[in-house]
């Protein structure tokens, strides 16, 4: 059964991640790539080398590491003995070239491209299949790849000084020094003997400068190792390294688009009923409708009769796909509105927010509802207006009470002292709705068990403390509000859409925030303009503030650049007083799925700024319904930085307009036709 | 009303069974006896997945055209065209659709040798089209266990990115009586008894 999204996409053998979580041999790089979309978790460790690394193939060519490593006994320059040393680096891996019938696949690699520098390479590879079954290696790398047996740079006198490592606070570019310096070759062999065995051997260009004597003792270049995947999703090597260690790596894969439940056990809809067949009642009659709909996880937020046309506007709780919500209240709408209705319009609506109405012919619906390309029909036949008419909101939408308990699980990644702490707990959210547009929203925390609170490290930080007293946050109080807002949502018209939040936003701040957006339906790009008046929240978690207004605000530029991959530029001032801006670049997958990276320039000092000179980390939304199969909207979102400082800070408010509407676009419905009839 | 209701407080039987403690569907099959049966006032199959060792009960909740979808208890569906599968909807790996026009011709003297199209969904919305190159034989006769009725045997073999065999007892008047269809690489084939027309 797990063989299942293989089979569909008919993949090769697994590839080898080596010990940096590249696509490699043992210890060098080859020209390979993964599988487009595939989420890497490697850890190898060797004579008190670990490395932590998450690689993601973030399109077909270009994949990046996130490397988190802990190198024991180094010698550094300068003969600066460490104990232990924590690096971070961020690797870039870009196969240019695609292997052919007579020439090798060529890929450009940079090892440690923000970051302390130790691991600092860059290399140039080729890759060919000598078998089926056996593929060769051959590379020309700088920095740490060139080690050993090292030539003058062949890329001439202007790149044949490589300037000396700084251990230094990490976060810079290590400017100048990409591909500079001596070069030599690498290269290796590595034989898939099945499916689930391969063998690798390498030559290594590495002269572990800083771990050769002091870590261990590097004797010959010459590495060999043996893979084992005892699942296509696992991978265990054990490896014999520079003719004296012994090491270890496992490497775990998961491709978001590779679901383990690819259709879900999303119930099956209620089905299609064709007027021919009749039972449908001669009058719309909203109660029994509203809790049919409810049935599918719709709620009914307006209706609209005329003769042949019934237009209704549906919030959709349950389903990941816009497409899959549309489907589900279609074939709802024919068993409950009179044969004499043609036509049904559906409206999903987000807080308040419409999207366009979905006009559907009802004779199509009946047509396609088992047909081989039902979805295809559908998506030809459906009219998507470009403008929202909200029909009427229903009496008894409004007001509506919600709440829910459940636990929650805090996790702070790479604290210094202790790398994986946690909280957990009981959480509690509740909502009011006491009219359309007007959301009321309250989380609390009750933690039970975690170590969040002994982080006993002081901030340091020259700048106003906007967030690296977080480890004061977690420690004092066990109840926490963690937010509890007052959010008023308008479309002032068909390309607008506002936000005017109240409230404690989240743990450490709380105001008035503003928000404006600018989305013409079916174009690319969008604007918004976002401003704050906020205090910040004392540590207890409770309702106090600390004295002293900020003003933060932001102008953003969001682009859909196609194919799931979006841009954004937000510019504006940030928590501590600085200005600057941040660039987002994310991959969102259709079935929730996102993976970004983000960056900060803030005329905050790399020196100011502290440990990683600028703002910088991960965004990974892994949605609940990929991982259970079960039709859910809630995701896992995590935003994942190496450290937290004040530069570049800005404060998180639910309900951002962006993310709220992108599933009310009609690009959202479009991209998901297939889900139509799940 | 009344018999409907007669007939969900039967499924509801059987389905609290399946979900409960989840029987050998053999254990489940034998409590659907003749007498039961014989009580049933609408249709009604019996579907086993054999790699999941689950089985159920299913009962008619939607007509269209010549398609019918059958629900089970707890809410999966499969849909049958002449007792053929054409959808499957809530077992994780389901089929979408399917064109299995070539199978109902071999089955009523047609080509032997044909083509069948199906769809899944891919793991990010995406509908995937698959072909399948099949091959029907007769295999003879029976009687169908159940009710004694003499039934054709017919197996269908198919060459896809997985090859499969389907197998269909049909009762003389095409009624498929007993089958074993194929739906995905994830759930395998489903064994299909038709236990009231």
């Amino acid at each position: 059964m797990a063989l299942w999204p293989l089979a569909l996409s008919g993949q090769e053998a697994p590839l080898r991640y080596n010990a940096y979580g590249a696509p490699g041999l043992i210890d060098m790089p080859i020209a390979s790539s993964a599988p487009d979309a595939e989420l890497a978790f490697s850890m190898s460790s060797f004579a008190g080398q670990t490395r932590n690394t998450v690689t993601f193939q973030a399109s077909p060519r270009l994949s990046a590491s996130f490397r988190y490593a802990d190198l024991d006994d180094v010698l550094g320059p300068q003969d600066v003995f460490y104990d232990t040393i924590l690096d971070r680096s961020l690797a870039l891996h870009y196969r240019f070239l695609d292997a052919g019938p007579h020439r090798p696949a060529l890929a450009i690699g940079v090892t440690d491209f923000v970051g302390t520098g130790i691991y600092s390479g860059e290399y140039l590879v080729a890759t060919t299949a000598l078998r089926p079954d056996m593929a060769a290696t051959l590379g020309l790398g700088w920095g740490r790849f060139a080690g050993i047996g090292g030539f003058h740079n062949p890329l001439g006198p202007a790149f044949s000084e490589r300037p000396e490592r700084v251990f230094g606070q990490g976060g810079t570019m290590t400017r100048n020094a990409f591909f500079r310096g001596d070069a030599a070759l690498f290269g290796g062999l590595h034989w898939q003997a099945s499916d689930a065995l391969g063998v690798t051997l390498e030559y290594s260009s590495d002269a572990y400068p800083y771990e050769d004597g002091t870590a261990f003792h590097r004797r010959v270049p010459i590495n060999i190792g043996v893979t084992y995947a005892p699942q296509p999703s696992l991978r265990l090597s054990g490896q014999y390294l520079y003719g004296s260690e012994l090491g270890v790596q496992l490497t775990y894969v998961v491709n978001p688009m590779r679901p383990p439940y690819p259709s879900g056990f999303d119930l099956g809809p209620a089905p299609v009923r064709p007027r021919s067949a009749g039972g449908q009642p001669s009058m719309v009659d909203v109660g029994p409708l509203a809790r049919a709909l409810q049935s599918e996880g719709l709620t009914l937020h307006g209706l609209r009769a005329d003769d042949a046309m019934l237009a209704v506007s549906v919030e959709n709780n349950r389903y990941t796909t816009s497409a899959q919500a549309v489907g589900r209240a279609a074939r709802v709408l024919t068993r409950m509105i009179p044969v004499g209705v043609s036509m049904v319009a559906i409206t999903l609506v987000e807080n308040g927010l419409h999207g366009p109405p979905i006009t559907l012919r009802r004779a199509d619906l009946e047509l396609a509802e088992y047909a081989l390309h039902g979805s295809d029909i559908i998506a030809a036949v459906a009219d998507i207006a470009l403008e929202p008419s909200p029909p009427p909101v229903i009496a008894t939408r409004f007001p509506t009470f919600s709440w829910g308990i459940g636990p929650y699980l805090t996790p702070n990644l790479f604290d210094p002292d202790n790398p994986l702490r946690a909280d957990f707990g009981m959480a509690l959210d509740a909502r009011w709705e006491p009219a359309p547009g007007l959301v009321a929203s309250a989380t609390l925390h009750q933690r039970l068990i975690g170590n969040l609170a002994d982080a006993t490290r002081v901030s340091t930080s020259v700048l106003p403390h906007v967030r690296s007293d977080f480890a004061r946050y977690d420690r004092e109080g066990d109840a926490d509000i963690m937010d509890l807002t007052l959010a008023w949502y308008g479309q002032p018209s068909a390309t607008i859409a506002t936000r005017l939040t109240a409230g404690l936003f989240e743990t450490m701040y709380g105001g008035i925030s503003g928000e404006i957006l600018w989305r013409p339906a079916g174009r690319d790009l969008a604007f918004g303009v976002e401003v704050n008046q906020l205090w910040q929240r004392d540590y207890g978690g409770g309702l106090g503030f600390f004295e002293g207004a900020i003003t933060s605000g932001h102008a953003s530029v969001y682009w859909q650049i196609g194919q799931g991959y979006q841009a954004q530029l937000d510019a504006g001032h940030y928590l501590a007083g600085d200005w600057g801006a941040t660039l987002t670049l994310a991959r969102q997958f259709r079935n929730g799925w996102s993976l970004g990276a983000f960056a900060t320039f803030t005329d905050v000092s790399f020196a100011d700024f502290g440990e990683g000179s600028f703002d910088k980390g991960l965004m990974v939304t892994v949605p609940l319904s990929w991982i259970s199969g079960q039709p859910r909207r809630d995701v896992i979102a995590r935003t994942i930085r190496p450290v937290t400082r004040d530069g570049g800070a800005r404060v998180d408010i639910d309900g951002r307009l962006y993310a709220l509407t992108q599933p009310l676009t009609p690009q959202a419905v479009t991209d998901t036709w297939g889900s139509f009839w799940r | 009303m009344g018999k409907f209701l007669a007939m969900r407080w039967l499924c509801l039987v059987f389905m609290l069974c399946s979900c409960a403690t989840a029987p050998d569907p053999d254990v489940m099959r034998a409590m659907l006896t003749p007498e039961q049966v014989a009580q049933l006032r609408a249709p009604m199959i019996f579907v086993v997945a054999p790699t999941r060792r689950v089985a159920a009960t299913l009962v008619p909740v939607g007509q269209n055209g010549g398609v019918r979808t059958w629900q089970t208890r707890d809410g999966v569906q499969i849909a049958t065209q002449n007792g053929l599968v054409i959808a499957s909807r809530g077992l994780g790996f389901d089929l979408m659709s399917a064109d299995i026009g070539g199978t109902s011709a071999a089955l009523r003297g047609g080509p032997l040798r044909y083509t069948r199209l199906v769809t899944y969904l891919s793991g990010d919305a995406q509908t995937i089209v698959v072909p399948q190159t099949c091959v029907m034989t007769a295999q003879g006769r029976q009687r169908h266990p159940a009710n004694g009725i003499p039934v054709k045997v017919f197996v269908e073999r198919c060459q896809t990115r997985d090859s499969f065999e389907n197998t269909y007892h049909i009762g003389p008047d095409g009624t498929l009586w007993w089958s074993r269809q194929w739906v995905s690489a994830g759930v395998g084939a489903l064994e299909i008894e038709r236990i009231r027309r």
